[in-house]
């Protein structure tokens, strides 16, 4: 009896357009637009620094200043460093030109460099350092204090990240101008040890910790879109028991008149939907990753494993949400509800969500069946089974028990005298 | 007015769906214009990066570090010492809950004092812009602590000096007005987030009045009824373009609410032109849709995966500058690309030289699609009805 009610279930399940529509094409087309959307931020990302393009007018009258080797120190890789990209690319112009290009966007700014009001030629740290080993303390003082007089403005036109580091460029060599100034007021003897640090730019203090696998933020779009798709089971299996029970429809009391087992019939019902939105899900995981080319990260069998637990999980809430809710609306709203109110917190539209929601209530992560099966699939995909992997994988199979029994419990011993 | 009644009462049925889009829109629109809107300062103000220290060291260096950073960005001092809190930590910066996370460990300032690896790390998201932005800002202060040490200063001395240093510190910057103002304003955003609503809204709203008039049993009534057929046509019209128009001024009334005093208000009539534009699509579509079916499951299903798919390929969800070229080369055979380009041309144009900006070629675009659509409504209907004859 078990295999007939399951092959009827999953003709009935087949033959209803809407759920065809739902649970296999809607995430279909779903991913589609995902990819159309983020596809291009996944592969090329974003975040990804590059080099600031910058522009560099020298109205002194020295041809290479201090802040101009500062700068072209800028445009190189240090071997040893962490970076691909130099920090800045350097184009030295006209401040005309600079002008020109920084309003037609082509140079994120530029430095402007002039000579003070009331220097006297010897106008840079860099005549400082020159005379730094050879003069008296005295002159040290005076020479410092002609290099103040050189002024660099920087120009952009518009705040962000870009204006920052250019601005933080400007700031690093105030820095070291006010260091050298202090040094030779307190300490002169030692100012050409400071003026060879300065120029060693080989110095990094800090380097990039790097998990193993780092797969693109936005590509947990398409987890919560997996997860979004696992739950539309709900709806398929609140129309599933709307068939089984008599007081939902005609084909109810005629379910409930039949001799069969109806536990037994609504356990093989239960395992068609299973089977079908796993099916659903993982048709979208071979699109996204064959078709579309974004790849999860992780192995493909575990990921649609994973799917497949969690389209039973969605079966069993929705099993859950069949037993409880009597009227023909709710059965359809509160599915409807249900899964979207917990994909847009597993981050379906807004990518950081769950991240907000572990920081503020940690525990509603753990109670939302999308967040739960989002954690596992990040977990799996960016760690490796790890604990925490292990738990999201637990919490899926009590919650899938956990729905079947309560709404078995709720289903059971129900007897009609006349239908 | 017997018909014209009729069918605005016919959607009461979809009230709950359509209230459902609506608050989308009034919710998340306004959420989305406060983050994807770039406004033109006058002053430079610093990009201000969030950051998370962990710092295990507790030394004098560590807690300078720390210092010098607050006077910058916004510091906040975790605890992570196994490698789940680590992980935390990294889900944290990759989900934008930090920007980055410096790792100072135990034996920091000795190693550095000793001239050997930090041991210091960062988490980023990759290599980005503001972990960039952090790697320069540690290293120069590091590197001038140990600098000032070298020189002879001790490292209270040195620490202070550096951190007095970076405060102290005062580039001198000028704001120059660019020549193309990129479209990015609140009131923009707000405008082109409202296509994927209306377009849901008009779509499942008309389709609904239409379909329902399609319907063998109310369509016979309908033909026996002694109103003349120019009549009921008319009040079906009126009743089609009642609901349009009122969509269209609740949508509007949302954005003025929602932006209150934050934007500015001086080209809405052209904002709105253009949205009344879509809204003539919007209901040609919802023609279409509901001469091709009759079910209202169908109806809702397609118009979701046609307007978001629209949306998210025209630039209504995610900005044009982060998609592909030939992703945007598809999108201009779509109403909703014409539609956000209006948006664009109204933002970045003056006041008065909006008309010549390339607004009356998005407008005759979007017109068009709503030809399109009509046309191609009608030629369903026809063939729909001689097949019934």
């Amino acid at each position: 009896m078990f295999g007939h009610v399951f092959i009827y279930q999953m003709k009935q399940l087949f033959r209803q357009k809407w759920s065809i529509g739902w649970n296999f094409c809607f995430p279909l087309v779903l991913a589609t637009v995902f990819f159309f959307g983020f596809g291009n931020l996944i592969k090329e990302d974003p975040d990804v620094f590059k080099s600031v393009e910058v522009g560099y007018v020298n109205e002194t009258s020295q041809e290479d200043t201090l802040f101009e080797q500062l700068l072209d120190g800028l445009t190189e890789v240090d071997e040893d460093s962490d970076r691909d990209n130099p920090l800045l690319i350097l184009h030295e112009m006209t401040a005309d030109e600079a002008e020109e290009k920084l309003k037609a966007g082509e140079i994120s700014g530029y430095y402007l460099e002039t000579t003070g009001a009331d220097s006297t030629g010897a106008d840079s740290t860099e005549a400082l350092a020159k005379s730094s080993a050879k003069v008296g303390t005295e002159a040290f003082t005076e020479v410092s204090t002609a290099s103040t007089e050189t002024d660099i403005k920087l120009k952009i036109t518009e705040n962000g990240i870009d204006a920052t580091i250019l601005s933080q460029v400007l700031k690093s060599y105030q820095n070291s101008e006010s260091m050298v100034k202090r040094v030779m007021e307190e300490h002169p003897e030692n100012i050409q040890t400071v003026m060879d640090e300065l120029t060693n730019d080989n110095q990094d203090f800090i380097s990039q910790k790097v998990f193993n696998k780092n797969v693109a933020p936005f590509v947990n779009y398409f987890y919560a879109l997996l997860a979004m798709a696992s739950l539309f089971g709900s709806w398929m299996c609140t129309a599933m028991l709307q068939g089984m029970c008599a007081n939902m429809s005609e084909r109810g009391k005629r379910f409930e008149c039949s001799p069969t087992n109806k536990m037994t019939a609504v356990f093989a019902g239960l395992l068609a939907c299973t089977i079908l939105q796993g099916l659903a899900d993982t048709i979208v995981i071979l699109y996204i990753n064959y078709v579309l080319g974004i790849h999860f990260g992780g192995n493909l069998l575990v990921v649609i494993a994973l799917s497949f637990l969690a389209s039973a999980m969605g079966i069993s809430c929705g099993a859950l949400i069949a037993a409880i809710c009597k009227s023909e609306s709710l059965l359809i709203g509160v599915p409807i509800a249900f899964s979207m109110i917990c994909s847009f917190f597993s981050g379906l539209m807004v990518g950081n969500i769950r991240a907000i929601v572990e920081q503020k209530c940690p525990f509603f992560n753990r109670i939302n069946p999308a967040a739960v099966y989002v954690e596992s699939i990040y977990r799996f995909c960016n760690y490796g089974a790890d604990q925490k992997f292990w738990n999201s994988v637990i919490i899926m199979v009590c919650m899938t028990l956990g729905c079947v029994v309560l709404s078995s419990l709720f289903l059971r011993r129900r007897s009609y005298g006349s239908l | 007015m017997v018909v014209y009644k009729a069918l605005l009462k016919t959607i009461k049925g979809k009230m709950t769906s359509l209230i459902i889009y609506f608050v989308v829109f009034a919710v998340f629109g306004s959420i989305v214009a406060r983050q994807n809107s770039k406004s033109m300062d006058s002053m430079f103000e610093a990009h201000q990066v969030v950051i998370a220290l962990v710092d295990q060291d507790d030394s004098e260096l560590s807690r300078g570090i720390a210092e010098a950073f607050s006077q910058m960005d916004k510091i906040e001092k975790v605890k992570a010492s196994t490698e789940d809190d680590l992980k935390k930590l990294n889900d944290n910066v990759r989900f934008d809950i930090y920007d980055d996370a410096i790792l100072i460990p135990s034996g920091f300032e000795a190693n550095v004092l000793a001239g050997h690896e930090s041991g210091a790390e960062f988490l980023s998201k990759g290599q980005s812009a503001s972990s960039t932005l952090m790697y320069t800002k540690f290293n120069t202060f590091v590197k001038n602590v140990t600098i000032y040490m070298n020189a002879g200063f001790s490292e209270t001395e040195a620490i202070v000096n550096a951190t007095d240093d970076m405060e102290k510190a005062e580039p001198e910057i000028e704001m120059v007005k660019a020549n193309d103002k990129t479209g990015h304003s609140l009131m923009a955003v707000m405008y082109a987030f409202m296509a994927y609503s209306m377009m849901m809204i008009l779509s499942i709203g008309i389709a609904t009045i239409i379909s329902s008039i399609k319907k063998k049993d109310l369509m016979a009534r309908i033909t026996v009824s002694p109103m003349s057929s120019f009549r009921q046509n008319l009040e079906q019209v009126l009743a089609i373009t009642t609901f349009g128009l009122v969509v269209l001024l609740a949508m509007i009334l949302v954005v003025c609410i929602f932006l209150g005093n934050e934007a500015d208000y001086s080209k809405i009539w052209y904002y709105s032109i253009n949205s009344a534009a879509l809204m003539v699509v919007g209901i040609s579509f919802a023609f279409f849709l509901g001469t091709i079916s009759q079910d209202e499951g169908v109806i809702e299903l397609v118009s979701n995966m046609v307007f978001l798919g629209m949306s998210f390929i025209s630039g209504v969800f995610v900005t044009r500058d982060f998609m592909s070229e030939s992703v945007l080369k598809v999108a201009h055979f779509l109403p909703v690309y014409w539609y956000v380009s209006g948006t664009e041309q109204i933002d970045t144009a003056k006041v008065s030289e909006i008309w010549g900006s390339g607004l009356v070629g998005s407008l005759v675009m979007q017109l068009l699609f709503a030809l399109l659509f009509m046309g191609a409504g009608f030629v369903v209907a026809r063939k729909k009805e001689r097949y019934v004859l």
